[in-house]
């Protein structure tokens, strides 16, 4: 990896234990700056757990514990003293699972806004819409911005909660699996969002599509039971992995 | 993308203080509500407990400095000899309201009459029949008994009877524990039942009447009284010798009150013997208040026994069906009915018991009784023919529709029942069983513990037969149907799995049960006698504790005696159903972890 | 063959829907009896004229004895009472009870205080009623109110202002005592509220207070609501506890008043409940009384039945909304 690019998170020696279950197990990586970075791996090798753990989100599980460092422009996120909320308006994610409130369509993307102290309709109105633009959903729901969010359908929902989390503006946005439940087209505008934001942000992708972790991202990471096997350039990683099991998972060949 | 037309949405500093101020703020106070429940719960014990505590405090005293002062005997008159009483009069007590007196010489003759008709001795005996030699004698307050003390230590207690004829006259009523040297002084309080001997060697001791075992001792060199006094308010205790007053300050506000008064048998004045009585008001002044809790705590236990022998079975019974044998749709409609029992507040309850149920019940006690035989053996006859019914009608009955069956099935049963009991009634007795049972002795009152069974016991089906048939639908699904594969019918699968599995769960909904009919109060003090009496028998009335505290606790005095044996009646309700529901409570905390398990 | 018969579960399976069927009876057989008792009393038999206008009569003899006051032999102090103290006592326990459960589910950890909370929680719900009331008098009226009357209304002693059993107290006992159910309800709700809105709410950057106010308690309000309403009803037919904080037979005058605060909370109340209880089983003239009562007894139990049933109606919606999801109790 060239040293040139700065790491946005440094990941030092990072385990994580569910209960008596280890999940992931001495993790050291860094995350460059204003760069995507995929993280691929077999199912329930931990990549969501990974990526929960860049902003603390695991604690909010049961049973639940943390070791190593997590450092965000060179500051510890894990760091007695930090302000979690604070932490979690800088660090976005985005879930697997679509999780819209049970609110109307515009005030799920209010929703951030409003505990960042924006008030002003005006105002409002416009970031609601400039976030519902980008994660290319605005044009679907325009008409329909104070109907309930719950009845979008799955894709509509999941890009809903993109532009939740893209609205109070993360300096870094995890995004787990965006794309899994939208057809070709909307993940080609999400892929095109991502290209847009990773300008200014920094972002984090979880896929178990292989070509879109190809096509999209600058530096690929291959976990595989809690351990981080490989982490490159994406198109070392593709065309010429280190490692003789991140080849067998890319083709396909894992077993 | 056009980034600048954004407006970064950077916190101020200020907004990011206020959220994290108001966040702990909020956690703060959420902990403290959250406490409190705890908190509550204790305090209730705490207060309780305070209330209560004085009454069990030792009794203390402490010597004040002597007075000096001479002390002036009252010249009482020289009693009248009685005709025909060979005794001579060296002691001669006269009671408080001066109706009675009583002339003892030394050697224990005695003789009691009554000044107002001063014709003889109304009672003439010996006081002891030991060689004692009697040293001292005092009337106790209100006319009732006499305290006689003796050369030797001795101590008696005389009660001021009516014998069968309705002659009154002195009875031992106990012996009080002997002191080492003879009781030359008896002093008795006023008001109230306590007295204080002072013996020979100077020692003072302090009595309640009710109890055997002195309250306070307190050893003083005082060997030349002349006399033992209470001041009016009884806190101060005088002992004069001849030329100075002794005085003792006594810390004694609950001496009617202990351990032995509250659960033991107890001789009180007027009585014939030791019993267990409550009976803490009468328009009488210086009446003695008795309080025996246990005349209330049986009558509470015995009104939730005959409740719970209604409700129990009928709320597991019923908890069996819905949950293992009713589709969810009926179960859900069935449950919600059911659990609409304990929307009747007890209020209503009580005063439907009482003024409907228990003159029914009186005029058709037969018909009840015939009844609780025929209901089951009606509805085992119903599902002996069942089978042969046209195929057409089980259909149409099942699903929970042949509850509905059941019940026109069981008011047709009931009506028929009643008819024929009434025929029974006139043809087995001449007037009636009601008579007959009051013939053979049996005594049956109107608001007796068989309404209180009935009426308390639909108040406590829904609280039992939620948690019975919760515990019974939660056993897992799987555990069933493997019996049911395995070629067990459908009641084997819940005999040999479901109900061993909720047993603990059956027993803490039973437990639940019994802690609501323990705190009941209206339907007790509505439809009972409110007698404190104590027995078992269903055709009697009862007194609860929780009735008693609904009718006496506005009208005790604060911080009397009687207002803190009430609440030691609470703290017993408290206790009765805290030891319950605890137990409750943890058997279905384990019981849900095991079906997690499962 | 009958022993047969009976090892094959068929005649105990009977008998158990037997018990079903005689608790619905006796249900049915109770309502029936109240309504048979009570509709009937105000119906002018003994009038000539026709039916129509005998209709107006009774509907007239109703609104009288709905409004009348007590001299007039009608039950509106007690109406009035019965409804001041519970929605006093709804104002006070729904805070409390809302941010126990809050506690109980949303911070507390899992493990023996959590346990013992919950043992807590669940004996309060036990502790009988009447215990409650010997509570309420020695630590509301005589401790809390004499307190108060000592600092605030020193002029007045000895006459006690909060000193002595009144509406305020009655609220105070009866939140106590309702404050278990409306934490046991209210806890349902929340736990039927999925984690993952939770964690989208924690994900946007709220703070916990933020995800609890602006997610969880809304979603949580139809519980609330259920919960408030159980309480109430549960505190509507409550008689026993109140005789010593407040409640009485009969008041000269309400517990309201033209100018502010309007509310006398300090006043004694009467309540449906004590209305029962004394003219049905303490007057000396209960004989001539019971159909009136049977009457209060009506009117009380329409009041409890209909917010039974409200509560029902809003836990049927509230299950719809979030599925049948597992409900921790
Ligand atoms: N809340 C939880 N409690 C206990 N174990 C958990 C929890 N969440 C995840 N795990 C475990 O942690 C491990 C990693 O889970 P994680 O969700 O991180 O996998 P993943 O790589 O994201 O899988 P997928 O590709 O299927 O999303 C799994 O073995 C899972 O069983
Ligand atoms: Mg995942």
């Amino acid at each position: 990896m060239k040293t040139e690019v700065t790491a946005k998170l440094e990941v030092q020696d990072l385990s994580l234990r569910f209960a008596d279950k280890t999940v992931l197990q001495h993790i050291s990586m860094r995350i460059p700056e204003h760069k995507i970075t995929a993280f691929i791996g077999p199912s329930g090798c931990g990549k969501s757990s990974l990526l929960r753990s860049f902003n603390r989100m695991n604690e909010l599980l049961e049973d639940t514990s943390t070791d190593g460092r997590v450092l965000l422009d060179g500051a510890d996120i894990y760091q007695a003293g930090v302000e979690v909320a604070e932490l979690r308006r800088r660090v976005g994610i985005v879930f697997q699972k679509p999780n819209p409130f049970p609110h109307s369509v515009y005030e799920n993307v209010a929703f951030g806004l409003r505990l960042q102290g924006i008030k002003q309709p005006r105002k409002l109105d416009e970031l609601v819409e400039s976030a519902l633009k980008k994660a290319a959903l605005w044009d679907e729901v325009r008409d329909r911005l104070h109907h309930s969010a719950v009845n979008l359908s799955g894709g509509q929902q999941q890009r809903l909660v993109i532009a939740r989390a893209i609205a109070i503006e993360p300096e870094v946005l995890l995004l787990d699996e965006p794309a899994s439940a939208l057809d070709p087209i909307s993940t080609l505008k999400i892929e095109e969002l991502m290209y847009d934001l990773k300008q200014h942000y920094t972002l984090v992708i979880v896929t178990h599509n292989m070509q879109q972790a190809a096509r999209v991202s600058d530096y690929t990471a291959f976990l595989n039971m809690g351990q981080l096997v490989e982490f490159d350039e994406t198109n070392k990683m593709f065309t010429d992995p280190s490692q003789r099991a991140t080849e067998d998972y890319i083709t396909g060949r894992f077993g | 993308m056009n980034k600048t037309a954004l407006i970064p949405p950077i916190m101020p500093k200020q907004l990011l203080r206020r959220r994290r101020w108001y966040n702990r703020l909020f956690r703060a106070l959420i902990a403290v509500a959250g406490s409190s429940v705890v908190l509550m719960l204790a305090a209730l014990f705490i207060y309780l407990f305070s209330e209560v505590l004085p009454l069990f405090r030792g009794v203390s005293g402490s010597p004040l400095q002597p007075l000096a002062a001479t002390y002036q005997a009252n010249n009482a008159e020289l009693p009248v000899v009685q005709a025909g009483w060979p005794g001579v009069a060296d002691f001669s007590a006269s009671s408080a309201s001066g109706d009675y007196q009583l002339l003892a010489s030394k050697n224990g003759l005695a003789c009691l009459f009554s000044p107002a008709s001063p014709a003889g001795c109304l009672q003439q005996w010996s006081l002891t029949d030991t060689g004692d030699t009697l040293t001292s004698l005092s009337w106790l307050t209100a006319d009732q008994a006499v305290l006689a003390g003796y050369q030797s230590g001795r101590l008696q207690q005389w009660f001021l009877l009516a014998d069968n004829q309705g002659n009154l006259m002195l009875r031992l009523a106990r012996e009080l524990p002997a002191q080492p040297a003879a009781i030359i002084h008896i002093a008795a309080e006023h008001n109230r039942r306590g007295f204080a001997t002072l013996s020979a060697d100077g020692q003072l001791a302090l009595y309640y009447s009710a109890t055997a075992k002195p309250l306070w001792r307190y050893a003083t060199e005082i060997t030349d009284a002349v006399d033992l006094v209470f001041s009016a308010n009884n806190q101060i205790l005088s002992v004069y010798s001849a030329e100075q007053q002794h005085r003792f300050a006594l810390d004694n506000p609950h001496p009617e009150i202990s351990w032995q008064t509250l659960w033991h048998s107890v001789w009180y004045e007027g009585f014939a013997g030791p019993d267990y009585v409550w009976q803490t008001s009468s328009a009488a002044d210086g009446y003695q208040p008795k309080f025996s809790l246990l005349p209330l705590t049986s009558g509470t236990l015995k009104a939730a026994f005959y409740a719970m022998l209604f409700a129990a079975p009928l709320a597991i019974m019923a908890a069996i069906y819905t949950a293992c044998f009713l589709p969810a749709g009926p179960r859900r409609r069935i449950k919600g009915l059911i659990e609409l029992m304990a929307a009747f507040p007890t209020v209503i309850l009580g005063f439907i018991a009482a003024v409907w149920l228990a003159p029914v019940i009186e005029n058709h006690l037969l018909a009840l009784l015939l009844w609780v035989v025929v209901a089951p053996l009606s509805i085992l006859a119903l599902a002996a023919v069942w089978p042969r019914l046209p195929q057409s009608w089980q259909q149409r009955c099942s699903g929970g529709a042949e509850v509905l069956l059941l019940m026109v099935w069981l008011v047709l049963v009931s009506n028929l029942v009643f008819v024929v009991a009434g025929q029974l009634d006139s043809w087995l007795f001449s007037d009636g069983l009601r008579l007959y049972l009051d013939q053979q002795g049996i005594y049956y009152e109107q608001r007796n513990a068989l309404i209180i069974g009935i009426a308390m016991g639909f108040a406590v089906v829904p609280g039992i037969y939620a948690i019975a048939d919760d515990v019974l639908h939660q056993v897992p699904r799987h555990l069933t149907r493997g019996a049911l594969a395995l070629g067990a019918t459908p009641w084997q699968a819940v005999v040999r799995i479901s109900l061993p599995l909720a047993a603990p769960g059956l027993i803490a909904a039973a437990l639940v049960g019994l802690g609501r009919a323990i705190g009941e109060t209206m339907i007790l003090l509505m439809a009972t006698g409110n007698s404190p009496v104590m027995n078992f028998n269903l055709f009697e009335g009862l007194r609860s504790l929780t009735a008693t505290l609904a009718m006496e606790l506005s009208e005790a005095t604060v911080g009397s005696s009687h207002f803190r044996v009430l609440f030691v009646a609470a703290l017993l309700l408290l206790l009765f159903t805290f030891v319950a529901n605890t137990a409750a409570e943890v058997i279905r905390q384990r019981l849900r972890k095991k079906y997690q398990r499962l | 063959m009958l022993q047969n018969w009976f090892r094959q579960g068929t005649p105990w399976i009977w008998l158990n829907a037997g018990a079903v069927a005689l608790s619905l009876l006796l249900v049915a057989g109770l309502l029936a009896f109240i309504l048979m008792h009570s509709l009937g009393v105000f119906w002018p038999t003994d009038l000539p004229g026709h039916s129509g206008s005998k209709l107006w009569l009774y509907l007239q003899n109703w609104w009288l004895f709905l409004s009348g006051s007590s001299a007039e032999g009608g039950i509106f102090p007690a109406i009035l009472g019965t409804v001041l103290m519970v929605l006093l006592m709804a104002v006070l326990v729904t805070p409390l009870g809302v941010l126990a459960a809050v506690y109980l589910h949303e911070y507390a950890k899992d493990g023996p205080v959590l346990r013992l909370i919950r043992i807590a929680v669940h004996n309060l719900a036990g502790v009988p009623s009447i215990v409650f009331g010997v509570f309420g008098l020695g630590f509301f009226v005589y401790f809390l109110g004499g307190s108060i009357d000592n600092l605030f209304y020193r002029d007045s002693l000895p006459t006690p202002t909060f000193g002595t059993p009144g509406l305020i107290w009655v609220s105070l006992t009866l939140a106590l005592l309702t404050l278990p159910v409306v934490i046991v309800a209210t806890e349902q709700g929340l736990a039927g509220i999925p984690k993952n809105l939770r964690l989208g709410c924690f994900a946007l950057g709220a703070t916990k207070a933020e995800v609890i106010w602006k997610i969880v308690l809304p979603q949580a309000s139809p519980a609330m609501v259920t919960a408030l309403m159980l309480a109430i009803a549960r505190a509507a037919g409550e008689v026993a506890p109140l005789i010593f904080v407040g409640v009485v037979k009969s008041v000269p005058a309400l517990p309201l008043s033209s100018e502010f605060p309007y509310l006398q909370l300090q006043q004694k109340i009467t309540s449906l409940g004590m209305h029962i209880y004394d003219s049905g089983i303490q007057s000396p003239a209960a004989q001539d009384t019971e159909p009136l009562v049977f009457a209060s007894a009506l009117v009380l139990i329409t009041l409890i039945f209909m917010l039974n049933l409200a509560a029902y109606r809003l836990r049927k919606r509230l299950n719809l909304r979030y599925g049948n999801r597992s409900v921790v109790e």
